[in-house]
């Protein structure tokens, strides 16, 4: 009883044991405990990132951490202002960004380039482009939360969650005709419809997922041991993810009401109203840690199914683009001139996409593309400091980043060792070996 | 939140350091509301003054900089929204500055909003912008010894990088 007690108040003990050691090593006094650096990266353990931290510990707390990113750094903004590509060409690039998200770059330049050049797009388009948006927040949120599953240890949850997310990626294969890089997307509206026919497999699927979120709420959220190890792990305040200009839902789980889709409406959400999910609608208390992060993912995908139901029933009929020959489009933009922003709810936060059009130029003169994890870079730092190696998976992973692949880290003065290198598996390892540790305490065992 | 407000609070502030001003009108989709952006010309040396204007409303949020045009001066341009949290509230707000081809130097601004030290570290690597007060400039993107801004149109040793797979060695 007194070990689960002293568990429980060292996580509150965290924050202020690290700011007086990380304190006492600035202050440089001669007999205070001193940290060692430890790098992790650019290889990532989690969620399959190239980042490279350097992290300061006194013992296995954090007491600092850097980043440097860049590692999956294309120059793509670099390729699509060259002055060789067309502004389809660089709908094709903006595409390839991301895998996971592939609709929000997409979604995010054709409404900059639609309200640089004041283009009009059909009704029915915007409503097919919602589809595909939430569609793809579903299959990204239930992925993510297989992936956190799998940092804790629990590989049971992570095969089943990404099978239930396989109803939703079989949706997208019927409608775009691709499970990843839909390629539904031009300037002035969509290239392909929905059938009435596809109608009634969508609403099974939604239907599925209705019933099945009982079941991943339960498995998620009302587990002791996957809430003892993510409750007041990577926590960010109100306060920090405001001044750090946090997004998406690492920003609400803090408590920060910002959701573009809410703020700022565009395509058919301004019809339908979305509201920012915070999560004290859960629990009624906001604690901006890996739990509130997980709470807000898992209530966004009932909200998106809810979403697509009402595009579904409110369908317009009409065309799908408001210019349907690729090359009279192309002439069009060519004697465009303007600049505009596109701004896009991903799953992940804000898109923003800047882009400026001269007239007589196929290629853009200015394009810039801001992605919801450059936000979330800076948030990262508060959420490491006062938490254990251990974690160091599940807080990674808690902003769902978006950068690319795999990793292992070295190590210096590890365990009475001089330097050790340590594997994938074995950082993983650490953080397993906690959550079986956790459950001993609590005296569970199954 | 309404755009007039806060273009009349960055007149009165600004007065002369700032320049053409224009709100621009969007619909927010099919429902056909409006929202608003401000497109406003400001001084560099205005650009603290702005973000403090900004800030006695609510606490801005900078999304990011973009680097908009580069023949006679380098031209920033700074995304600001504010006004989050009410259905169809946010406005955004562009300022657009001029700095030096030579030189451009600015102050930082990560003192005011944190969060725009990620922007200001890209600006640095990539455009050669010299942010003043900026609390830490290393790289983040770019490694180390890189010296060159891969997107100043004018420096030609950014073609000794670029991967021209098509043509065979």
């Amino acid at each position: 009883m007194k070990e689960k007690r002293d568990v429980e108040m060292s996580a509150n003990n965290r924050r202020d044991t690290a700011e007086s050691a990380a304190s006492a090593k600035n202050s440089g006094e001669e007999g205070e405990k001193s940290t060692y650096s430890v790098p992790v990266g650019p290889l990532h353990p989690a969620l399959k990132e190239p980042i490279q931290f350097q992290f300061e510990l006194e013992g296995e707390r954090i007491v600092d951490v850097e980043l440097r990113a860049g590692y999956a750094h294309r120059g793509i903004e670099f390729m699509g202002t060259r002055g060789d590509r067309n502004l389809l060409q660089v709908l094709y690039l903006s595409e390839r960004i991301c895998g996971i998200c592939s609709t929000s770059h997409p979604v995010a330049f054709t409404l900059a380039v639609e309200n640089a050049t004041g283009m009009e797009t059909p009704p029915r388009a915007q409503y097919i482009r919602t589809i595909v948006a939430e569609l793809e927040r579903i299959h990204s949120h239930i992925l993510w939360a297989g992936v956190a599953a799998h940092e804790l240890g629990f590989d049971t949850l992570l095969h089943k969650s990404w099978r239930i997310r396989e109803k939703v990626m079989d949706i997208l294969e019927t409608l775009t005709g691709n499970r990843v890089n839909y390629a539904m997307f031009t300037m002035g509206g969509v290239r392909r419809d929905i059938e009435e026919s596809d109608f009634p497999k969508v609403r099974e699927a939604l239907d599925y997922y209705k019933e099945v979120f009982d079941e991943l709420v339960d498995n998620f959220l009302h587990d002791p041991t996957m809430e003892l190890r993510t409750r007041k792990v990577g926590v960010l305040t109100k306060e920090e993810a405001l001044k750090l200009c946090a997004v998406g839902p690492t920003a609400r789980a803090s408590g920060v009401k910002k959701d573009v889709r809410q703020d700022f409406p565009y395509l058919a959400y301004g019809e339908i109203g979305v509201e920012a999910i915070t999560p004290d609608k859960f629990r009624g208390q906001i604690t901006g840690d890996a739990f509130d992060k997980v709470v807000v993912r898992l209530l966004e995908v009932r909200q998106s199914v809810e979403i697509i139901e009402k595009c579904l029933d409110r369908m317009p009929s009409g065309p799908i683009q408001s210019v349907e020959k690729p090359a009279v489009l192309l002439s069009q933009l060519q004697k465009a001139e303007g600049e505009g922003i596109g701004r896009h709810e991903a799953p992940r936060g804000e898109v923003l996409h800047y882009i400026r059009l001269e007239e007589g130029q196929e290629s853009p003169v200015a394009w810039k593309v801001r992605a919801p994890t450059y936000a979330n870079l800076m948030p990262w730092k508060p959420m490491f400091i006062g938490d254990e190696v251990a974690d160091i998976p599940l807080i990674a992973a808690s902003i769902d980043p978006c950068m690319c692949c795999m990793d292992r880290a070295t190590l210096k003065n590890w365990k009475g060792q001089d330097e050790a290198t340590l594997k994938k598996e074995e950082l993983l390892k650490l953080s397993r070996d906690k959550t079986e540790r956790l459950r001993k305490e609590m005296g569970g065992g199954g | 939140m309404k755009p007039e407000p806060i273009a009349e609070r960055l007149k009165d502030r600004l007065g002369k350091e700032m320049g053409e001003k224009e709100i621009q009108k969007l619909t927010t989709g099919v429902a056909g509301g409006s929202k608003y952006v401000i497109w406003c010309e400001i001084e560099p040396s205005a650009l603290r003054e702005a973000v403090q204007a900004l800030a006695e409303i609510d606490f801005p949020h900078l999304t990011v900089i973009s680097p908009a045009a580069q023949e006679e001066e380098i031209e920033l341009i700074y995304h600001f929204g504010l006004g989050y949290g009410e259905a169809g509230g946010e406005v955004m707000i562009n300022f657009r500055l001029g700095l030096d081809k030579k030189e451009p130097r600015i102050s930082s601004i990560a003192d005011l909003i944190p969060g725009a030290l990620t922007t200001e570290r890209e600006m640095t690597e990539f455009m050669g912008v010299e942010f003043e007060g900026i609390p830490d400039d290393s790289h983040l993107f770019l490694p180390d010894d890189m010296s060159v801004h891969p997107w100043r149109q004018d420096e030609e040793e950014v073609e000794d990088y670029v991967n021209k797979l098509d043509e065979q060695p």
